[in-house]
C-alpha cells in the first residue's frame, strides 16, 4: 500500500495543499471560538461594565469571522466528496474509520469473489471449447484462434 | 455469448493479483479512468463546509443584533452559550474534515466495488444465456412432426395408420353372454370328466372329486380341497391351478386360527398358485405364445422317458400335501404358542434343522448350581421328557415304491394304473407323508423312571386338528400320573418295614381333576402330594383345614428341597410326619396348659435311653417338679410315655441334661379296670398310623406323671433319713365315694399307696408310742394345678374323743390347718404344702400332737386313778388340751415348736365355770410351771402328774395371797419366785413373808430375808441397806399365831410346827395359818 493517498494515522500532521490549509483553518476556528468564549467568561466575571470589554469580545468576534471568511472561501475549492455516512457516524459519536474500513474491505472482497468467478469462468469456456471442437469439429478454427490466445 | 467470454481476459490485469503493480503508471491511470464513478450517497464536502460557514456567520450576526437588548449578564451567557454550541459544530466538522484525507481512497473502492458488480452483472448474464442456449437446445432436437398422420386424420378425419395393438388394448372385447359362459364350461366340464376318466392318474388319496363350474374339486379329508382347470380342450393341454382351502387347524390358541387362513390370499396364494402351476406344468411343452425377454434362455424342458406317462395330479397332491404339513409344523414353532400360556420357562421348543420334525421339551429345571458341601448331587435330567412330531414318509409295505395305503386303496390306485395307463408308468408316485408323534420321557426325571409303555393309540395326531397343546397336555397328565405312582410304589414297597406302607395311607385320588398322592401322616393329618403338570414341580399342601396357615411355610420348604431333589421324598416324609404327629402331641399339650418343649438340652447319648425306636420325642415339664418331664416318644407306630427326672450335668458349659428315674409308663396298666378309660386307650385299633392321643389319656399320664414325682420325693426324704418304706397297692374293690370322685383324679386309686412303720419314722420323736405301727404317706394334688400336697396318716393307739368347743360335731375336725381327725377312725392326717419337706413337717406336727394325745388321756385316768374327782377334761382337740386341776381352776396346755426349741408347752391358766371370768392366781406361776412338763422330756405321763400334782398343791398358797393382795388394797404386793414358791411383800418393801412348798403336802411359811440355805445367821437390819430386812420378832409372831390356831383348834397339834424362822404346817391349813401370820406380821410392822 504505497500509494500517496492510502489512509494515514490520525496523530500525523495535516498535509500539505488544500487539505491541509483547510484542517488548520478550522483548528483555527474553533481556536477563535474557544478566545471567545474565555473571553466573555472574564469578562463576566471580574470587569463587570469595564469600557473596553466589549472591545475585547468584538476583537474575539473578528476574529471569528476571519476564520469563517477564510473557510468559506476554501470550500468553493473543495471538490472531496464524502459519504453521508461519515456524517452521521460523527454525529452519533462512532468513529467514521470504520466505515472506511468497511469500503476498504466490500472492495477486496468483491475483487476476490470475482476473481473466482472468472477462473472458473474460464475452465469452463476450457470445457465447453473441448467439447465444441469434439462435437463440431468444424467450428476448430473458430475456437482455437481464441483457445491460444488467452 | 462470444462477448461474455471475450471479455474476460481483458479485466484480469484488475482482478489478478499477480498482475497488480507490475503495469506501468499511465496504463494503471488509465484504466482508473475507466472505472465507474459512484457518488452514490455523497455529499461535496465544500457544500457542507460552506453551509457550516454560512449558518455561524448567520447565526452570529443574529446574535448581534439581538444582543444589544439584553442585560450585560445574559449577553454574556447567551453569547458563551453559543460558542460552546459552535465549537461543537466546528470540532465536528474538524473531524470530518480530517477524515477527508482518505476521501479519494474510499471513492476509489466505491469505484471498485461497482465496477465489479458490474461485471459480476455481466457474468450473470453470461451464465444465463449458457443456461437459455441449453434450454433451448431440447426442443431443437425433437423429430419432425409426423406429417403422414396429421394428413391423414387431417384429410379423412380418421386414424388408418395406428397399430391394432392399441386397439385391442383399450377396446373391451365384447363380454360372452351368461349362457355362451354356460355352454363353455359345460363343455369344459366335459372335457374335464372324459380326461379324469379315462387318462389322468388320481392318486387314490384325492379321489374324492366333483366337476362344476368348469372345473374340477379335490376334496382330501382333513386336509384340503383344491380346484384345477384344463387350458383347452385337446389332450395335450396341461391343468391349471385355480383354488385351494385347507381343512386343518392349528393349536388350541386363537393366534394359531389367525395366522393359519383357512384360504389363503395374497402373497401365500400366489406362492402357492406358482407352484402349483409349476408343478402341473412340469413335462409340458412351453407355450407356443410364451415370449422370452431378450438375452434370456430357458434350460431344456425335462422329458419323459419312454414308456412314463405323465401324472400331473399325483405331482399337485404331493405338492400340496407336503406344503401344508410343513406349513402346519411351522405354525406350531411360532413363540407365542407357548409363550402366552406361561409355559416359557418349562418349556423349550426346537425345529430340527431339516425343518421336518418339531420337538418340545418339558418340564425344564435351571441347571443346579454347584452346591456348597461338595456333595455330588444325585444327577437328575434337566428335563422332564420330550414330545416330538415330525413329517415322515410312510412307506407302504407291500410296494417299495408308493405310501402306505390300506389293502383297498392299494387295489384301487393298482386298477385305476391298469386303466388309464395299461403297461405305462406314471411319472410320480404318492409321497406318503404324514406326521409322527414320538414321546420320550426323560430316564430318571424327577427321580422316577418312567418305562415308555405308551399304547398304540396314545398319541394320535390328526393332521386335521395339529393341537399340540391338547398333545402336550395328553402327555404331561401321562407322564405326572406314572411318577406320582412310582412315588407311591416306593412309598409302600420300598422299605421293607415302612410306616407308608400300611393300606389306606399312601393312596393315589384325583382331586379337582388333578392327580393327587394322598400320604396319611397320623390320625387326621394328610399331606397332599402333586405334580405340577406344567412346571414338572412337586407341591405339598395340608389337606386344606384351617390350621394350615401356619404350615403353608413349612409345606414351601418342603416342596423346594424336594423340587431339588425328588429323591428325598421318603424321607421327607418320615420327617413330615414325625413334625406333625409331634404337633399335635404339642397342641394337645397346649389345650391342657402344659407346658411343653421339642427338645431339651439332653446329651446325645442320653436320647438313647428313650429306646431304639424312639424317632422323636416331646418333653412336657411338670408344673409342680420342673426338674421332671413326661415324655412322649414318638416311635414308628405309635407313643410311647415316659416319665424321667432331669438333672443339670455340673461342669457343662450349657447346662446339659442327663436323665434319671426313667420309668416307661404303661398305658394299660395304668388304667387297670377302669373300662371307661381303656375304651379308649387301645392303640392298635386305630391303624397303624394311630398317633391319636386323646385329652383326656394326656392329661391321666400327665396326672400320674406328677403323681410319681410326688412319690418320689418323698421316697428321696425317706431314704435320707434312713427309713424304710414299702408299696402295697389299693384294694381295687374299693368303690371310689362320688364326693372324692371329683376332688381326687380319677388315677387316684390305680396310684399304690406307700407305707412307713412307725418304729422308723417316729423313733426318737416324743410320745412314739401313741401311734400304731402302720403310718401311710399318701401325696395329694398331684392331679391339680394347685400345689401338691402330702398327707400322712396315722392311726391313733389310743382314742380320745376330742371334747370342748372346736371338737364339734362331725365325725373328722381339722383342728389346725395341717392336721385332720377322723374321730371315728381315731386316724390322724397331717397334711403338709411342700412336698420336699413333707417327713420334717409330719414329725413336728406328730410331737405336738401325740403330746397332746398323751396328756389328754393321762388327764382321762387321772381323775379315777388318784380319786382327783375334781380333776376333768375340759376340752381336746389334739392341738391343745385343756382341764380343771381343781374346783374350777383349769389349765390349757399347748405345744410349741416341738422341733426348733425342743419341746416347750404354753399353759393358759383360768377358770371355769362358776366364777370363769376370775383370776387364776397360778397365771403368776406359769413360766415356772411349764418347766415341770418340759423337764420331763421323753417321760410325758409323770411330768403331767407332778404338774398337776404341783398345781393341787401350791393352789392354797396362791388363793389365799391373791386375796390378801385384793384386800390390802395396794400395799402388799404377792408374785411368784419359783414352781413353788411365793412371796409376800409388804408396802414398804423392806420386809417380806415366804410360802414355800415342801414335800408331803407341806408348807413352809418363813420370813422373806431369811436365806434356807444360810440357817443360822441372820443378817443385820442395819447392814442390810438393799436387801429385805427381817421381820421383827418374826419368831414370837409366828409361835404366837401358832399357839393360838392350835387353841383356836383351827389345827391340829400334828399339823403345825413353828420353827425358829417360820412355821411349817399342812397345806389344808395353809390359808388360815398364812393370813393369821400375815396379820399378826402387819400389825407388827405397824406399830
Amino acid at each position: 500500500m504505497t500509494a500517496p493517498d492510502s489512509p494515514r494515522s490520525s496523530q500525523s500532521p495535516p498535509p500539505s495543499g488544500t487539505q491541509g490549509d483547510l484542517e488548520l483553518e478550522l483548528m483555527g476556528l474553533a481556536n477563535a471560538l474557544y478566545n471567545l468564549g474565555t473571553t466573555v467568561i472574564n469578562d463576566s466575571t471580574k470587569e463587570r461594565d469595564k469600557p473596553g470589554g466589549g472591545k475585547q469580545v468584538g476583537l474575539r468576534v473578528n476574529e471569528v469571522i476571519n476564520h469563517l471568511g477564510a473557510i468559506e472561501e476554501m470550500a468553493s475549492t473543495m471538490t472531496t466528496m464524502i459519504p453521508m455516512q461519515v456524517l452521521a457516524d460523527i454525529d452519533n459519536a462512532r468513529n467514521p474509520m470504520q466505515l472506511t474500513r468497511e469500503r476498504l474491505e466490500r472492495a477486496a472482497t468483491e475483487n476476490q469473489f470475482m476473481n473466482g468467478k472468472i477462473v472458473a469462468i474460464e475452465s469452463y469456456r476450457n470445457y465447453l471449447n473441448d467439447a465444441l471442437i469434439q462435437s463440431f469439429p468444424e467450428l476448430e478454427q473458430a475456437i482455437r484462434p481464441a483457445k491460444e490466445e488467452s | 455469448m462470444e462477448t461474455a467470454i471475450s471479455s474476460v481476459p481483458q479485466l484480469n490485469p484488475t482482478n489478478g493479483i499477480h498482475l497488480n503493480g507490475h503495469d506501468d503508471q499511465l496504463a494503471l491511470e488509465e484504466l482508473e479512468r475507466d472505472l465507474p464513478i459512484v457518488y452514490d450517497g455523497q455529499v461535496p464536502l465544500g457544500e457542507v463546509l460552506s453551509r457550516v460557514a454560512q449558518s455561524i456567520y448567520a447565526e452570529l450576526s443574529e446574535l448581534a443584533e439581538t444582543m444589544p437588548n439584553m442585560s450585560d449578564s445574559a449577553r454574556k451567557r447567551t453569547l458563551a452559550d453559543w460558542v460552546v454550541k459552535i465549537k461543537k459544530q466546528v470540532v465536528k466538522l474538524y473531524a470530518v474534515v480530517k477524515w477527508s484525507r482518505d476521501a479519494a481512497t474510499v471513492q476509489k473502492c466505491m469505484n471498485i466495488t461497482a465496477f465489479l458488480m458490474n461485471q459480476n452483472q455481466q457474468f450473470e448474464e453470461a451464465i444465463r444465456g449458457l443456461n437459455y442456449a441449453k434450454e433451448s437446445l431440447d426442443p431443437a432436437r425433437l423429430r419432425n412432426h409426423d406429417l403422414l398422420t396429421s394428413l391423414d386424420v387431417l384429410t379423412t378425419g380418421s386414424y388408418h395408420g395406428l397399430p391394432t395393438m392399441i386397439k385391442k388394448m383399450i377396446v373391451p372385447p365384447t363380454p360372452l353372454t351368461d349362457a355362451e359362459v354356460v355352454k363353455t364350461l359345460t363343455e369344459m366340464e366335459d372335457v374335464i370328466r372324459y380326461r379324469l376318466r379315462l387318462h389322468e392318474i388320481i392318486p387314490v388319496e384325492m379321489a374324492q372329486h366333483r366337476i362344476a363350474d368348469g372345473r374340477v374339486y379335490f376334496t382330501v379329508p382333513d386336509l384340503f380341497e383344491a380346484s384345477m382347470c384344463l387350458r383347452g380342450g385337446l389332450p395335450e393341454d396341461g391343468w391349471f391351478f385355480v383354488h385351494v382351502e385347507f381343512f386343518i387347524t392349528v393349536g388350541g390358541d386363537l393366534t394359531g386360527i389367525q395366522e393359519f387362513p383357512r384360504s389363503p390370499t395374497g402373497f401365500m396364494k400366489r406362492h402357492i398358485t406358482d407352484e402349483a402351476d409349476n408343478q402341473l406344468a412340469f413335462y409340458l411343452p412351453l407355450p407356443p405364445d410364451h415370449v422370452l425377454p431378450p438375452g434370456v434362455t430357458l434350460p431344456p424342458r425335462p422329458q419323459l422317458s419312454e414308456g412314463v406317462v405323465d401324472a400331473p395330479l399325483v405331482r399337485v397332491f404331493n405338492f400340496l400335501r407336503k406344503f401344508i404339513l410343513f406349513l402346519a409344523l411351522h405354525k406350531l414353532d411360532s413363540p407365542s404358542a407357548c409363550d402366552h400360556l406361561g409355559w416359557a420357562d418349562y418349556l423349550s421348543v426346537t425345529m430340527s434343522d431339516n425343518r421336518k420334525s418339531f420337538s418340545a421339551s418339558y418340564w425344564l429345571r435351571p441347571a443346579v448350581t454347584a452346591n456348597t458341601f461338595g456333595r455330588p448331587r444325585s444327577k437328575l435330567p434337566l428335563l422332564g421328557g420330550t414330545l416330538t412330531i415330525s413329517i415322515i414318509e410312510a412307506k407302504g409295505k407291500h410296494n417299495a415304491r408308493g405310501p402306505a395305503r390300506s389293502p383297498k386303496a392299494h387295489v384301487l390306485a393298482e386298477l385305476q394304473q391298469r386303466a388309464k395307463l395299461g403297461a405305462s408308468r406314471p411319472s410320480d408316485e404318492v409321497e406318503g407323508l404324514k406326521f409322527e408323534v414320538v414321546w420320550e420321557p426323560a430316564k430318571g426325571a424327577l427321580g422316577a423312571v418312567v418305562t415308555a409303555e405308551i399304547p398304540k393309540d396314545f398319541l394320535v395326531i390328526n393332521a386335521g386338528d395339529l393341537n399340540f397343546e391338547s398333545l402336550l397336555d395328553k402327555v404331561l397328565k401321562r407322564h405326572t400320573h406314572e411318577i406320582l405312582a412310582i412315588f407311591q410304589y416306593q412309598l409302600q414297597r420300598n422299605q421293607p418295614r415302612s410306616v407308608f406302607s400300611g393300606p389306606g395311607i399312601v393312596s393315589l385320588a384325583v382331586e379337582e381333576q388333578v392327580e393327587v398322592l394322598r400320604v396319611k401322616l397320623c390320625a387326621d393329618e394328610v399331606v397332599l402330594i402333586t405334580l405340577d403338570s406344567r412346571t414338572g414341580r412337586f407341591n405339598l399342601r395340608d389337606t386344606g383345614d384351617l390350621t394350615a396357615v401356619e404350615k403353608g411355610p413349612r409345606f414351601k420348604t418342603l416342596s423346594d428341597k424336594i423340587n431339588e431333589d425328588p429323591t428325598v421324598l421318603f424321607s421327607l416324609l418320615i420327617r413330615l410326619r414325625l413334625i406333625t404327629i409331634t404337633d399335635l402331641a404339642d397342641k394337645k399339650a397346649t389345650y391342657l396348659g402344659l407346658q411343653s418343649f421339642r427338645r431339651r438340652n439332653f446329651l446325645p447319648d442320653e436320647l438313647t435311653k428313650l429306646g431304639p425306636s424312639a424317632r422323636g420325642a416331646l418333653y412336657i415339664q411338670l408344673s409342680n417338679f420342673p426338674a421332671h418331664y413326661l415324655v412322649l416318644v414318638i416311635s414308628d407306630d405309635n407313643f410311647r410315655y415316659a416319665f424321667i427326672e432331669t438333672r443339670v450335668l455340673p461342669g457343662t458349659m450349657y447346662g446339659n441334661l442327663v436323665m434319671d428315674n426313667l420309668k416307661w409308663l404303661d398305658f394299660k396298666r395304668i388304667h387297670g379296670g377302669d373300662l371307661t378309660i381303656t375304651a379308649h386307650s387301645d392303640p392298635t385299633s386305630e391303624g397303624q398310623a394311630g398317633f391319636h392321643l386323646e385329652t383326656q389319656v394326656l392329661r391321666e399320664l400327665y396326672s400320674y406323671s406328677c403323681a410319681l414325682a410326688s412319690y418320689i420325693n418323698v421316697e428321696r426324704q425317706f431314704k435320707l433319713r434312713g427309713i424304710k418304706f414299702t408299696y402295697f397297692n389299693p384294694t381295687l374293690d374299693e368303690a371310689a365315694t362320688p364326693e372324692l370322685a371329683h376332688i381326687q383324679s380319677s388315677l387316684a386309686r390305680s396310684v399304690p399307696a406307700l407305707c412307713v412303720e412307725a418304729k422308723h419314722i417316729l423313733s426318737g420323736a416324743p410320745a412314739a408310742e401313741a401311734a400304731m405301727p402302720n403310718i401311710r404317706v399318701i401325696p395329694l394334688n398331684w392331679w391339680s394345678d394347685k400345689s401338691a400336697q402330702v398327707v400322712t396318716c396315722v392311726k391313733l393307739k389310743y382314742v380320745q374323743q376330742p371334747m370342748g368347743r372346736t371338737a364339734g360335731t362331725s365325725s373328722v375336725i381339722r383342728p389346725s390347718k395341717r392336721i385332720i381327725y377322723d374321730t371315728t377312725e381315731a386316724v390322724v392326717s397331717f397334711v403338709s404344702e411342700n412336698v420336699n419337706t413333707c417327713v420334717d413337717e409330719f414329725l413336728e406336727e406328730w410331737a405336738r400332737v401325740s403330746k397332746m394325745v398323751v396328756i389328754a388321756r393321762e388327764v382321762g385316768q387321772m381323775s379315777k386313778e388318784k380319786k382327783w374327782p375334781d380333776i376333768r377334761l375340759l376340752s381336746f382337740d389334739l392341738q391343745t388340751v385343756s382341764f380343771a386341776y381343781a374346783s374350777d381352776y383349769t389349765v390349757s396346755i399347748s405345744c410349741e415348736d416341738q422341733l426348733s426349741t425342743g419341746g416347750n408347752f404354753d399353759l393358759r391358766f383360768s377358770r371355769c365355770e362358776p366364777s370363769a371370768d376370775s383370776f387364776n392366781p397360778h397365771d403368776d406361776a406359769e413360766p415356772f410351771l411349764r418347766n415341770i412338763l418340759r423337764h420331763g422330756q421323753g417321760r410325758l405321763a409323770p411330768s403331767l402328774h407332778r404338774l398337776v400334782t404341783f398345781l393341787r398343791e401350791t393352789l392354797p398358797i396362791a388363793v389365799e395371797l391373791e386375796e390378801i393382795r385384793q384386800e390390802s388394797q395396794g400395799t402388799v404386793d404377792t408374785f411368784a419366785k419359783a414352781a413353788g414358791w411365793y412371796r409376800l411383800l409388804f408396802g414398804d418393801s423392806r420386809h417380806a413373808l415366804d410360802f414355800r412348798l415342801m414335800t408331803k403336802q407341806r408348807v413352809l411359811i418363813l420370813d422373806g430375808s431369811h436365806s434356807l440355805f444360810n440357817t443360822g445367821s441372820v443378817q443385820q437390819p442395819e447392814d442390810h441397806q438393799f436387801g429385805l430386812r427381817p421381820i421383827p420378832r418374826f419368831s414370837e409372831i409366828v409361835l404366837d399365831v401358832a399357839k393360838k390356831s392350835i387353841a383356836s383348834g383351827v389345827a391340829a397339834p400334828g399339823k403345825i410346827a413353828p420353827i425358829q424362822t417360820g412355821l411349817l404346817c399342812q397345806t389344808e391349813i395353809v390359808r388360815t395359818l398364812g393370813r393369821a401370820v400375815y396379820t399378826a406380821v402387819a400389825s407388827a410392822l405397824k406399830s
